[in-house]
């Protein structure tokens, strides 16, 4: 991993800094991971209103030391920031989530001779397992102070797994078909997007359109926002720090990475994510978008495609 | 999305298609301003809408200030010297007013 330039206190503000290629290697998230990010949005829903987005994105960027930031994978830093912010507020207790963490058999393995890269290989797993059991014992400590049951995480979580980009795909396919909710989209997003009945929760959306001239391409240098209510949960490169680096820095090397050639002369337009709205582009139609109903064309629209990380 | 004037007495500072700089700071708190956007000169895209500062509403504030968000748009070949793309590939980026100075 190479560092164009890394000021020491902003360690989360990553765009333009980290010259890594993508890994698209993974793909679907492991049951402890869903259940954070399913813990996650019900603290902050209507119901809970335990923590709030921008405490959340504090407690994600700040509290966790460069060197772990840096280190930790996605879902792992979620867990450490549910964590701080649930003590801060006195919701859980330190020792619910930290107490016996120390494997000792791992300690014995780091103070034995190792390579450095056997070392960060241990250190990964460890990080990981780590993680897994934070969120465990987080989890519990939730359940047992009546929070939220295991029952609502499951459900929380089924729902989201359904949801797979499917309103946000209803979205792109009205506008396709119809040139006044297309306008009104375009000018003005919450409101045309509730007349379709879609619950947009907080989220302020902003469409961008991709022409034949322009492609768009969505980001968050600072986190890893996403319209969630529309696309569900996000591409789990969209998350890593490689992504969030080079997309505002090398846009058409990361579009060339993700499968997507743009023809020469198409303006590249990056939209950094930074604050309180959440993008969903709109994408070309197919050439056959007149023969087909809305139904087959909902079908040819991706989550990619909706963040310009595909032509559809 | 609420418009500035709706809601609240907010005068936006500045309008669509006026050149602003971005300013530049070392923060140790938590802001939604990148770093790499610092000090660059951009035209305002749109006026987003009126929100709470996240710069207060970070550490809880349930009342924070309401604050005027812009949408800036940049010409990459000005945020990056190195930038490899066309000279007219841009960027977006949300930045609260009290970030921008007219130029």
């Amino acid at each position: 991993m190479a560092f164009f330039c890394y000021p020491v206190e902003r360690y989360h503000d990553v765009g333009g800094r980290i010259d890594a290629p993508l890994d698209l290697s993974r793909s679907g998230y492991e049951p402890w991971e869903k259940e954070i990010d399913a813990i996650h949005f019900m603290l902050a829903d209507a119901k809970r209103r335990r923590i709030f987005l921008e405490e959340f994105r504090r407690a994600l960027t700040l509290q966790l030391g460069r060197e772990r930031y840096l280190r930790l994978d996605f879902y792992e830093r979620w867990a450490i920031a549910i964590e701080v912010l649930l003590v801060e507020k006195g919701l859980i207790s330190p020792v619910d989530v930290g107490s016996s963490g120390f494997d000792l058999n791992v300690l014995q393995h780091q103070r034995a001779p190792v390579s450095a890269e056997d070392a960060a290989s241990k250190q990964r797993v460890t990080d990981r397992q780590e993680a897994e059991r934070r969120s465990m014992l987080l989890k519990q400590a939730l359940i047992e102070r009546g929070v939220m049951t295991q029952h609502e995480i499951d459900a929380f979580i089924a729902s989201v797994d359904t949801k797979e980009g499917g309103d946000g795909a209803k979205v792109v396919v009205r506008a396709w078909k119809d040139a006044a909710f297309k306008k009104a989209l375009l000018k003005d997003a919450n409101p045309a997007i509730r007349t379709l009945g879609i619950d947009l929760g907080f989220m302020h959306i902003c469409v961008v359109e991709n022409t034949s001239a322009i492609h768009n391409l969505i980001v968050c240098t600072l986190c890893s926002c996403y319209p969630r209510y529309l696309l569900g949960r996000p591409p789990i490169w969209y998350k890593s720090l490689a992504y969030r680096s080079r997309a505002v820095r090398q846009p058409k090397d990361i579009l060339r990475e993700l499968g997507v050639t743009l023809p020469d002369g198409v303006q590249i337009r990056v939209h950094d994510s930074s604050a309180d709205l959440r993008y969903l582009v709109l994408p070309l139609p197919p050439p056959d978008v007149s023969d087909l109903t809305e139904t087959e064309l909902i079908g040819r629209v991706t989550c990619e495609g909706m963040i310009g990380a595909a032509l559809r | 999305m609420s418009h500035p004037s709706a809601a609240h007495d907010i005068v936006p500072r500045f309008a669509v298609g006026q050149t602003v700089r971005i300013r530049s700071a070392q923060v140790f708190t938590h802001i939604r301003t990148p770093w790499y956007v610092m000090g660059k000169v951009g035209t305002v895209e749109r006026v987003a809408g009126v929100f709470p500062d996240a710069e207060q509403t970070g550490y809880g504030h349930a009342n924070a200030r309401p604050v005027v968000l812009y949408r800036i748009q940049l010409l990459m070949q000005d945020i990056w010297t190195d930038y490899e793309g066309s000279d007219t590939d841009t960027l977006d980026v949300e930045i609260y007013e009290h970030w921008l100075e007219a130029v």
